[in-house]
């Protein structure tokens, strides 16, 4: 019954050039981008709400899956991610209450510069948008809410490996940056943790990796049966990505200013309140099943 | 993936609800309403749990979201299945397998005899479907007679697991504000925030001991009562039995009584049935029995054998469900259908024609007794 329901979550990377939102205009990159951008308030937002990192994770993916379904010009990438987050409090058991949840996602998708108490309009709008978009998200992810992160394979790996723990907590945090592209959506968690500890090994000059290069003579990596030009193609992608992030930042001095304005159908958002934290709210005729 | 997925979600969720027809409500409580429903093709008997939409504060209910996420990992023969999930406008719906009756029914039931191979056979199940839990790492957390569903076939299934939770990092804390009082662990009720799989082993103590006697067996008044009821049927646990037990959070000052005789009150069991259940009770949470281990204790091995399941003791009367009031909780639900109780339940030579009902048709009271009978071998180690 539930393998009749698609939750094969496996992609290629064709697919992603080929995702409801290419499909209505937006560029693979401008898509990678925005997930990017959503995952980035996921994280900030978590760091703040004090939340356990794999319930940030859990939000990553759920929202990289969403997406997979829906289309950014649908849904907003910010209000996708403020659901994620929301609803990965719930299924990973770090409740937080939208009281306190919406004033944090409004801060720092608004850079710092609104602010939605409970009880103003502002909060009120939020929390409609989060509530509604729960039960598509919900819906999406066709009720498969148990994920795995790199996270084990990592500590798995690094123990097996006796790796050094400045080197393992420099893999995870590239895990972390691997969580903020869709990586989940074609690798397994394993080659994921892999990946990072191979870029770690790259970035890392010290001796001590220089030592450890040794055990990385990728003849674990067949025990782990993963395949050298999979890990590539991730270490490869997350340093594109690294490239490109750092070139979008110089070029848009503004910040944020330019997803927002992307979205033409955004009630009220004139071009001078670009960051505006508003939900992005649209008639969305395909929000109820019947 | 050749198509854009759009809307993808959507589709395969109106899709499932439109497999399946709701026919009457069986009852209520205040975080669902259990509908006796059926798959339209192949006609097999289902119940759909409709969660009703918390308030408008919170979205999603918890509890929900706890019993589909468990329940999508649980595959085992004693554990209820769940079958689909559809949402439908803001409510969610749980397909679940039917299943007629509960064991606090069968408890009830004073018109029913319980023999010691009943008895066991029920805990057998019950283990076997905890110890699947627990190796899953979750934790059920709400162990009690009415959780404890029965099939027409007889195979005890543990259900409600709308507290259910992942257990084993040891960083979190969890609340210590769950499980049904009678079945409380005394660790829970002195506020531990960090337990393992013990408190679902205290609970399903406490429901062996009900089997024995026929009534509950730890019933308090209040929480704090709990405890006393607690120490006065089991003695007043002290450093040696329990260590560590000055440190937990609500402190400890309590009356001390003597541990009393246990073979006075349950005087028709056997020895080895109350040596698993006082390890089952054991106060320390690190010496408690675990399931697996309960699964090898002597008692299921020694004779009487565990009766098969097709042939142990079920409710006769017919059970109407919307007058069986359903607790404050909502963790009651009541299952229970007429049809499934004809009166040839206990039947048995209902030959083949029941055999080749069977394949589409889950459970209806065509395909009682004798074929389930010979499916069914309790002897049999679960795959699990």
């Amino acid at each position: 019954m539930f393998e009749r329901q698609c939750t094969d979550w496996q992609f290629t990377r064709e697919d992603l050039k080929r995702t409801p939102s290419v499909s209505c205009g937006w560029t693979a990159e401008r898509e990678e981008l925005d997930r990017a951008k959503a995952c980035s308030l996921i994280y900030s937002a978590s760091r703040k709400l004090q939340l356990p990192q794999i319930t940030s994770a859990s939000a990553c993916v759920f929202l990289h899956r969403f997406f997979m379904r829906h289309t950014l010009k649908e849904y907003h990438h910010y209000n996708i991610a403020a659901t994620c987050l929301f609803f990965a409090c719930k299924s990973e058991e770090s409740l937080r209450k939208l009281d306190n949840f919406i004033p944090v996602i409004v801060y720092y998708a608004s850079k710092g510069n609104r602010k939605a108490p409970p009880g103003t309009a502002e909060f009120e709008k939020w929390r409609s948008v989060i509530l509604r978009t729960e039960v598509i998200l919900l819906q999406a992810l066709c009720f498969d809410m148990v994920v795995n992160h790199p996270h084990a394979a990592l500590i798995d790996l690094a123990a097996s490996l006796s790796m050094p723990q400045r080197l393992t907590q420099m893999a995870w945090n590239f895990i972390a940056d691997c969580m903020r592209l869709p990586l989940c959506l074609i690798y397994s968690p394993k080659a994921i943790a892999c990946a990072s500890i191979v870029l770690t090994t790259k970035v890392s000059s010290s001796d001590l990796s220089r030592a450890s290069l040794g055990f990385l003579d990728f003849a674990w990596m067949e025990k782990a049966k993963i395949s050298r030009s999979t890990i590539d193609e991730i270490v490869q992608w997350l340093l594109d990505f690294y490239a490109r992030e750092a070139r979008s930042r110089k070029t848009t001095s503004q910040g944020v200013a330019d997803h927002t304005a992307d979205h033409s159908h955004t009630p009220a958002s004139s071009p001078g309140s670009a960051a505006s934290p508003m939900p992005h709210v649209h008639p969305s005729p395909s929000s109820d099943p019947k | 993936m050749d198509v854009p997925q759009a809307i993808l979600g959507e589709e395969i969720n109106k899709e499932t609800e439109s497999l399946y027809k709701k026919e009457k409500k069986l009852g209520e409580g205040t975080y669902a309403v259990v509908y006796l429903g059926h798959h339209i093709k192949t006609k097999r008997k289902v119940g759909i749990k409709k969660i009703k939409l918390g308030n408008m504060r919170s979205g999603l209910d918890m509890s929900a979201i706890r019993e589909v996420k468990a329940l999508r990992e649980l595959r085992h023969p004693n554990v209820i299945e769940l079958i689909d999930v559809f949402s439908h406008k803001t409510n969610l719906n749980l397909v679940l397998e039917f299943l007629d009756t509960d064991l606090e029914n069968v408890i009830k039931d004073k018109s029913l005899v319980f023999m010691p191979a009943d008895i066991k056979s029920w805990m057998m199940m019950a283990l076997r479907g905890l110890d699947h839990c627990h190796r899953c790492w979750l934790l059920h957390r709400d162990l009690k007679p009415n959780n404890f569903l029965i099939a027409s076939d007889g195979q005890l299934k543990l259900a409600d697991f709308g507290l259910a939770r992942e257990f084993g990092d040891v960083k979190r804390a969890m609340t210590s504000q769950t499980v049904t009082r009678w079945y409380r662990a005394p660790e829970l009720l002195l506020g531990a925030t960090n337990y393992t799989g013990s408190i679902d082993i205290w609970a399903m103590g406490c429901v062996f001991a009900e089997l024995l006697l026929r009534v509950p067996y730890l019933s308090g008044e209040s929480d704090l009562e709990q405890l006393t009821t607690i120490f006065k049927a089991r003695g007043t646990p002290t450093e040696d039995d329990w260590p560590g037990l000055s440190k937990l959070p609500m402190g400890f000052k309590f009356e001390k009584h003597p541990r009393p005789a246990f073979a006075e009150l349950f005087h028709g069991a056997s020895d080895d049935a109350l040596d698993l259940m006082n390890r089952m009770l054991t106060y320390n949470p690190v010496a408690r029995i675990t399931a697996a281990e309960a699964l090898q204790h002597p008692y299921f091995r020694n004779s009487p054998r565990p009766t098969q399941p097709a042939k142990l003791p079920r409710p006769k009367q017919e059970y109407v469900a919307e007058e069986e009031g359903l607790d404050s909780d909502g963790a009651r639900r009541k299952r229970h259908y007429n049809d499934a109780f004809g009166d040839d339940v206990f039947s048995d030579g209902k030959g083949d024609s029941a055999v080749a009902h069977r394949e589409g048709s889950g459970h209806s009271r065509d395909q009682d007794a004798q074929p389930t009978a010979k499916r069914m071998d309790l002897r049999i180690s679960s795959p699990a």
